[in-house]
């Protein structure tokens, strides 16, 4: 995946060259997901907020008087949870106006959010039982680093890199596999398509 | 994202080096629930990361009140720029339908793993094969088959022939007048590019001007400096704003002498330069920059390249342009436009 700099992403927002939204659609959704997740929305919630967060953002990207003072990630974090806490608000000042009874939606609801919780702590405890080559490498293929220059910071070979994430990627999926809890949510059928991560 | 599958080849993709993710063999192994797993946890991994990120970055609480009333006004003003909520919408939309093609293809694989589908259907090319070698296309059956399938696509052909020949149809009478008028306009067009070709290619001074602003500031990058050196090149990054290059080129000097923000001070010391037009320092300057690989690596190539223009070095231009063009990016296809301009 190509890295733009910040730099560079506020150029192409300013002359609306939507490659750069799927870049940061790719690079940084996950991240506005977990945090609306956190905050108790879903996942559509959180492609609504990183839509409109951008659509803020460029709004002012294109007063050519603005200046960025932090890192783009940064300002793009902020943008997204402040929208996202205003509009809990306002659902929470609706739904206290017309105090509407309901539990049972409620309940499923809290059964979805345990289960998308319990998932994240498999997959965080999982992922922790790795050896530490392992986890080091895993982050940087996350963070879209390429084989060879993981190699040369960890000082390993092109190919023990590419070999060593298969096998690590292999043992991380099969552990969350086996895990008891993670059967469990499988068999209740809710996290074939519903998890939240 | 969510329930993707072929989470390497879709995110991490392949680099022009060969220096890739990617890894058949092992795909080829994982089942289509596997590789969909790893997508989920990666997805969360990555937002984790991300978000311990952002919460350790110093400008984080800083933004943080910034933004607050940013939102507030943003909500309050119910008038909203509509290209830009249309621009976004418009690039999702593209996003949205390749997610659903890849969920697609997801569960299509999946029922083909899950009903063994693939021995199935290399059995029955198999067997159409052999019965093809056996009876060398002469199989009434077989013929009747292939004589319906080719005939109905040839009728789709057709149909689709009619369709464009009747737009053509539509558009004979408007082509027609235009006929004339697109001779006068075809020699007109003939005069210019043979007049083109005579005359050396486009004016380097013009290509410097079209291109050429001074780079608008977007951060200030001032966290990890103390407080003194970080007021200096405030100060500088202010006269440069205000057009007031003098002051900036030796607010700059003066920070970039403070060691700790060398990077931006250089480069903007180096656009100041070229306001100033001191091209030779500039070109020193960014120079510098570029050898030491920071943040503004390509936006000083880009910089040094016009200068290089300006100064009439077209051979140290387009080294610059070249470079910018084969990186993907901002300035890749504008860099292409010079380079055939120069030529």
């Amino acid at each position: 995946m190509k890295e733009y700099t910040d730099i560079e992403i506020i150029e192409c927002l300013r002359n609306r060259q939507s490659y750069v939204v799927h870049y940061l659609s790719d690079r940084y959704l996950p991240m506005i997901r977990l945090m609306v997740a956190n905050l108790g929305g879903n996942p559509e919630d959180a492609k609504d907020i990183f839509q409109e967060g951008l659509m803020i953002m460029i709004e002012k990207f294109d007063n050519k008087e603005f200046s960025l003072t932090c890192k783009f990630k940064t300002f793009l974090y902020c943008v997204c949870e402040n929208l996202w806490k205003s509009i809990i608000a306002k659902r929470q000042a609706a739904a206290n106006y017309f105090a509407r009874r309901t539990e049972p939606e409620d309940e499923k609801d809290f059964t979805e959010v345990m289960d998308n919780n319990m998932c994240r702590e498999i997959f965080l405890s999982v992922f922790n039982t790795l050896d530490s080559v392992g986890k080091n490498i895993l982050k940087l293929y996350w963070e879209g680093v390429s084989p060879q220059e993981i190699a040369d910071r960890l000082g390993y070979s092109y190919g023990y890199v590419r070999k060593k994430k298969c096998e690590v990627q292999a043992e991380l999926t099969e552990k969350v596999k086996k895990h008891p809890d993670y059967k469990g949510i499988v068999k209740s059928g809710i996290v074939a398509n519903r998890v939240v991560y | 994202m969510v329930g993707k599958n072929n989470y390497d080849r879709e995110k991490q993709g392949t680099d022009p080096m060969g220096n890739s993710w990617d890894d058949p063999g092992f795909e080829m192994l994982l089942s289509p629930g596997d590789s969909a797993l790893f997508g989920k946890i990666s997805d969360f991994m990555k937002g984790l990361s991300d978000i311990e990120d952002v919460k350790s970055d110093t400008a984080y609480s800083i933004t943080n009140d910034e933004v607050n009333v940013m939102i507030s006004d943003y909500q309050k003003n119910s008038v909203r720029n509509k290209d830009n909520e249309k621009f976004i919408r418009d690039s999702f939309s593209e996003d949205a339908t390749e997610e659903k093609l890849e969920i697609e293809v997801s569960q299509i694989k999946d029922e083909i793993s899950r009903s063994n589908l693939n021995d199935i259907s290399s059995e029955w090319v198999k067997d159409w094969h052999e019965k093809r070698q056996k009876n060398n296309n002469k199989d009434a059956k077989t013929e009747e088959i292939q004589n319906f399938v080719t005939g109905s696509l040839k009728q789709e052909e057709i149909s689709a022939e009619l369709r464009s020949d009747y737009r053509k149809k539509k558009g004979l009478s408007k082509s027609l007048i235009t006929r004339y008028t697109s001779l006068a306009a075809a020699v007109i067009v003939g005069a210019v590019f043979l007049l083109r070709s005579l005359l050396p290619s486009d004016d380097p001074q013009k290509i410097f001007n079209k291109y050429y602003e001074p780079f608008n500031v977007v951060s200030s990058i001032t966290r990890s400096t103390s407080a003194g050196e970080s007021k200096s090149f405030s100060n500088a990054i202010g006269s440069y704003e205000s057009g007031d290059y003098k002051a900036a080129a030796a607010g700059f000097s003066e920070a970039m002498l403070n060691g700790t923000v060398s990077f931006s001070a250089g480069f903007f010391l180096g656009i100041s330069e070229i306001e100033l037009e001191n091209y030779n320092k500039a070109i020193e300057l960014l120079n510098g920059i570029i050898k030491q690989k920071s943040e503004f690596t390509k936006e000083a190539t880009w910089y040094l390249g016009l200068v290089y223009i300006k100064s009439g070095n077209k051979v140290k231009a387009s080294e610059c342009f070249e470079l910018l063009a084969r990186s993907p990016g901002f300035y890749s296809a504008r860099s292409e436009k010079i380079l055939r301009l120069l030529r």
